[in-house]
């Protein structure tokens, strides 16, 4: 049990702090696992008033417009709300007050009802979200799966631009774009042929928002053990979502080109051909 | 009787109905358990961001091993469907009481869980308080 002379050094130290240059020298007295080579903050600042300045900031008709994109008009609330720092119904009591009927704030509190979705799961499976739920829909076993990350793509190292520039967004910021998420997780698990569990520890780590129950669950819909098939994506669709924001160009993203269908019998051999898919829309003019 | 209310990181926020439902008095507590953080292997900037969010609150920021840093007769936490909370919770030895927060929606029984659109179509009325709009 812990003394009350502790517990008062406890608060007192915490309180004690007077920047975030004292709160990692706390973070590392209180976490031996910290590493010396671990010396990164995040700009995004924790605490109930950073979080309400966001709220405020709720744009419920340009985030279902342009969440995609890598530079859309998202909330950026995930690591607020991911440690209960503001609760699902408060942003989305938030998101329909801005909004003239709650329909036009449908996309946001669908994405809200997403995590929701997640966590009630995470109570029912509880440690199991570690194993793969369902068996893999890419024609592979898990046996062919790699169990670790590689030192490449941890060092954002991979030589595909886009890759190493989320990496790097990741390693140093942890926060990333859902859809930047995504394309990693796809990466990793169809490109690659890493089990997705290497790759769920790796966003774990990093992510201020990191939570089990989104993180795993999202990672095994990629890969399609929570999931009828896998996601994967190609360069045009990259260009399309990231243009402007990590670099897209051919050249320096080879290994992400292709039509779907070229794609699909590249990493999924094993698999029938698939149907072929309809064109992608244009790109939006206001983006070129 | 002695009362607590243990902080934990799935629930930084002074305006959960966790603190409203534990007595006045109880002592308010952040346990910073690092073999459970060395388990996650949450970096620096996480650690950084959740120490942010407890300064902003008024709580005591304890280290070790929560089972053993809440002692008391009860006991208050808001749920989580996290197996290290519930497995604390269980491993307490004062009487705990679970603290729900309000709910985005609300969730028929016989929804079908395994697939996110089946669930969002049980769920979306009440998620979008529709019903409350159309005066229903």
């Amino acid at each position: 049990m812990a003394s009350t002379e502790t517990d008062r050094q406890g608060a007192s130290v915490l309180s004690a702090c007077a920047d975030r240059r004292d709160l990692a020298v706390l973070a590392r007295a209180l976490s031996p696992h910290l590493g010396a080579d671990d010396q990164l903050v995040s700009p995004t600042q924790g605490g109930r008033e950073a979080a309400m300045d966001r709220m405020a900031s709720i744009d419920p008709v340009a985030y279902a417009r342009t969440r995609n994109h890598l530079d859309g008009a998202v909330t950026l609330l995930g690591p607020y709300i991911r440690h209960g720092v503001v609760a699902l119904p408060d942003v989305r009591d938030t998101a329909l007050a801005t909004v003239g009927h709650p329909t036009d704030a449908e996309k946001l509190v669908q994405q809200l009802a997403w995590r929701d979705y997640w966590r009630r799961l995470y109570g029912d499976y509880g440690m199991r979200i570690w194993d793969d739920l369902e068996d893999y829909k890419t024609g592979f076993g898990p046996e062919d799966y790699a169990d670790t990350l590689p030192d490449d793509i941890k060092a954002g190292a991979t030589g595909v631009a886009a890759i190493d520039a989320f990496v790097e967004e990741l390693v140093t910021t942890g926060c990333l774009h859902n859809h930047a998420r995504l394309y990693l997780a796809a990466y990793v698990c169809h490109f690659r042929r890493v089990k997705w569990q290497a790759g769920a520890r790796f966003f774990l780590r990093h992510l201020l928002d990191g939570d089990p129950a989104s993180n795993n669950l999202s990672w095994q819909w990629v890969a399609s053990t929570f999931s009828n098939k896998p996601y994967y994506f190609n360069l045009e669709n990259l260009q399309r979502f990231a243009d402007g924001v990590v670099d897209t160009r051919y050249e320096h993203n080879v290994v992400l080109a292709g039509s779907y269908e070229d794609l699909h019998l590249r990493l999924f051999p094993n698999l029938d051909p698939p149907e072929p898919r309809k064109p992608a829309r244009p790109r939006r003019g206001s983006r070129r | 009787m002695s009362a607590m209310i243990w902080v934990h990181f799935d629930a930084l926020s002074m305006a959960h109905p966790v603190f409203a439902a534990a007595p006045d008095g109880a002592r308010r507590i952040h346990v910073w358990d690092p073999e459970e953080l060395a388990r996650r292997d949450w970096s620096l900037k996480r650690c950084v961001f959740v120490l942010e969010c407890l300064q902003q609150m008024d709580v005591e920021l304890v280290p070790g091993d929560p089972a053993d840093v809440l002692d008391a007769d009860d006991v208050f936490l808001a749920a989580s469907p996290d197996p290290y909370i519930r497995g604390v919770a269980e491993r307490l030895s004062g009487h705990v009481r679970i603290v729900d927060d309000e709910p985005l929606s609300v969730v028929p029984d016989d929804t079908d869980m395994t697939r996110f659109f089946r669930f969002w179509n049980k769920t979306r009325r009440s998620a979008l308080r529709l019903d409350e709009v159309s005066g229903g």
